[in-house]
């Protein structure tokens, strides 16, 4: 073995191993992508761009990229936002810290599945305590503090709750076009911002005391002030990362889906993750199933490139 | 706020105490820092110096005491409204923004509005051009002072130990604080810089006529730059003086041994009842008042002197164990009673020159020159000193 081919062979088995597990897959599915090709067939016809032109015109595939933008752009926010202020809260506590972390972060470990179907029951039109619970509140305290009456120029009889106490009809939270999207939202949040919590938390104990002690010497007077000299800055690897990681993480919304609404109503929760397995396992239409799938490895790879681009440039300071 | 055009800030600290958990670790402190001093907080780790720094600068609170700066008391006040500035050991610069925004940083806190200081918008509304021009200035002056101007568009990761230290000073010099905290700020230098920054802190001292008050665990850096040193063990200030007291008059045994590099010799001798010190079986000439017992003898590395005739000075004959050369002094470690004791002593090279290891030498000491410190380690007065120091008063 000369010197020469001796790197070569360093590098070799991992190079195949990812050859054929990852890059291989990759173009398989970027050429079945131009193609009809079905599960048991022989051949196939080449398509060309037509499953492409399909996700750009067809109805079903601009719902689908209609309610996977919502998913992403509702739950990501939110549940960095609500990630980074219990992880504040929890950081300022002098007690009960362990306490909290472990409650919200209960939603992360437990089974999604699992807990899909705990929210199926609570949030049921008739059953559900979700319901009861509104409907409970009516008539009450409750209602004239939530139907916002007590706002100036807010009429409490024409809010929402206002509304639906007046008629004793509540929303089917999963059946409903206008509600089944933002309910799986809530849970997606409700499932993630536990994670966002403890990376932030982590990166919260990154910032060195005295760094703190120099905004405080320096008249950073208010919580604020510290939060947006110190604090937030010293964050932007952390809010990145945790930005990123919950892009993905949305991106690749599925168990609930496929649990709760499967796609419906009206394709209001037909979300990528869920078209795909549709599509191309359900239907067994592997050529249409391949070019969701390319579409969604685009995304993928466009949020990780511009991850790669604030770390390098923006949040290292070093 | 004012108080520094006043020039009476006097910073008095009194009857402060401190526990963490069980622990006290400042046991009512008393302490005046006068106006435009540079006074030095010097002990081991440990000693609570940081702790007391830090009950000054606000940013931690003493259970008892008070801490009063010019006419103010500041108890309960926040550290961001004492007025004073600190700097770090970290240099705790923000690793986001560039040196002219770190310096910027403490007056746009404290100058502008909260109006003028909203992100894009605040520039623009009234009055804060203006200021900014002013700050701007400021931060401009304190960099010719610091010699910094070039650094001033870089960030505190594109810099040098040195470089990060004068821009952490320049963020505190720049809003011209009551007096400046500085806690152990030479830490993190390479040597050859840190004895070169001494000169270069007492220097800005001098020119800004301003208080500094400075935590240290090297005696040296205390005995350099300070007009006045407070030596703290356990808790407690063992002796505030100026250095060359502390150095020449040491109050108890834990200040002598602190003070002095290579540290003090301490040998152990016997107090009779006349008074009498002897020493390796001889008896020094002066006498002490104080009951019989066993007692140390101090005597620094420059009172002893090695020499080949029998002189009516020489203690006591010693090997020579190990040569410490410093180019200009040798000091040489010497093994008195079979190695039951340790003696250092400072020689020029010329007369170390014909040493070599294991030879025994004649160890004579300079007249006047030893401390006694007894049991409890407490300073032993000579009768001669009692009455000078009588004479003096």
């Amino acid at each position: 073995m000369s010197n020469r081919t001796a790197p070569l062979w360093f590098v070799g088995p991992a190079v195949l191993l990812m050859l054929v597990i990852l890059i291989a897959p990759i173009i398989i599915a970027g050429g079945l992508s131009f193609t009809d090709y079905s599960l048991g067939n022989d051949g196939a016809r080449w398509v060309g761009t037509k499953n492409y032109e399909k996700i750009a015109s067809h109805s079903t595939y601009t719902k689908m990229l209609r309610s996977t933008a919502i998913y992403v752009l509702t739950v990501v926010p939110i549940s960095v936002a609500l990630g980074l202020g219990a992880a504040l809260l929890i950081n300022s506590l002098k007690f009960g810290r362990d306490l909290y972390k472990t409650i919200f972060f209960l939603p992360v470990m437990a089974a999604l599945l699992a807990m899909a179907i705990v929210w199926e029951f609570a949030l049921h039109p008739t059953i559900g305590m979700v319901n009861d619970t509104l409907a409970a509140g009516c008539g009450t305290l409750i209602q004239s503090v939530f139907d916002w009456g007590w706002l100036p120029f807010v009429n409490g009889a024409e809010t929402w709750y206002g509304h639906a106490c007046a008629n004793n009809e509540f929303p089917l939270w999963l059946r409903d076009r206008d509600y089944a999207i933002w309910t799986i939202c809530f849970i997606g949040i409700w499932q993630g911002f536990g994670f966002n919590m403890v990376l932030y938390l982590a990166g919260l104990t990154g910032i060195p005391r005295e760094l703190m002690h120099a905004a405080e010497m320096d008249g950073a007077r208010s919580a604020w002030e510290r939060f947006r000299l110190v604090t937030w800055p010293m964050l932007g690897p952390t809010t990145v990362f945790v930005v990123t990681i919950s892009s993905i993480r949305s991106f690749q919304v599925f168990d609930t889906v496929e649990a709760l609404t499967s796609g419906g109503p009206s394709k209001t929760t037909y979300v990528m993750m869920y078209a795909i397995y549709e599509k191309a396992i359900k239907q067994n239409l592997m050529g249409m199933g391949a070019a969701i799938t390319i579409v969604f490895l685009v995304f993928v790879l466009f949020i990780t490139l511009v991850q790669r681009y604030l770390v390098e440039r923006k949040v290292h300071y070093a | 706020m004012d108080l520094g055009e006043e020039g009476v800030a006097n910073i008095v600290l009194s009857r402060i105490e401190k526990s963490f958990s069980e622990e006290k670790v400042l046991k009512g402190i008393d302490l005046e820092v006068m106006d435009g001093e540079f006074l030095t907080l010097v002990g081991p780790s440990g000693c609570g110096k940081s702790t007391l720094l830090r009950i000054i600068a606000g940013l931690e609170t003493q259970d008892s005491g008070s801490v009063r700066i010019g006419e103010r008391l500041v108890d309960g006040v926040r550290a961001s409204d004492r007025d004073l500035a600190m700097v770090f050991q970290s240099y705790a610069l923000y690793p986001h923004l560039s040196v002219r925004e770190n310096m910027m940083t403490p007056l746009r806190l404290r100058d502008l509005s909260v109006a003028q200081r909203l992100p894009m918008v605040g520039r623009f509304m009234p009055g804060a051009a203006e200021k900014l021009h002013l700050m701007s200035q400021a931060v401009a002056e304190t960099a010719e002072v610091l010699k910094i101007e070039p650094l001033l568009a870089r960030k505190p990761g594109q810099l040098s130990g040195g470089q990060r230290q004068r821009a952490a000073l320049g963020r505190a010099m720049v809003r011209r604080p009551v007096a400046f905290l500085m806690d152990e700020p030479l830490s993190n230098l390479d040597a050859a810089l840190r004895v070169h920054m001494r000169t270069e802190l007492s220097d800005l001292h001098r020119r800004l006529d301003s208080t500094f008050i400075y935590v240290t665990h090297d005696q040296a850096e205390a005995l350099t730059m300070s007009t006045r040193m407070a030596v703290m063990m356990g808790g407690e200030v063992l002796q505030l003086d100026t250095p060359s007291r502390i150095y020449a008059d040491p109050a108890n045994r834990r200040v002598a041994e602190f003070v002095g590099s290579p540290k003090i010799n301490l040998l152990s001798g016997e107090l009779d009842n006349s008074g009498r010190v002897t020493l390796f079986g001889k008896s020094l000439q002066r006498r002490v008042l104080a009951s019989p017992q066993e007692i140390a003898v101090g005597l620094r590395p420059e009172h002893l002197t090695i020499s080949d005739i029998a002189e009516g000075d020489e203690i006591v004959t010693a090997q020579v164990r190990h040569f410490e050369n410093l180019g200009s002094d040798i000091y040489l470690h010497l093994s008195v009673n079979d190695g039951h004791e340790t003696l250092t002593v400072r020689s020029n090279p010329e007369s170390a020159a014909h040493l070599s290891f294991g030879d025994q030498v004649r160890v004579a000491q300079t007249r006047g020159a030893a401390m006694v410190f007894g049991r409890d380690g407490a300073r032993l007065r000579f009768e001669e000193t009692l009455d000078l120091a009588r004479e003096v008063a």
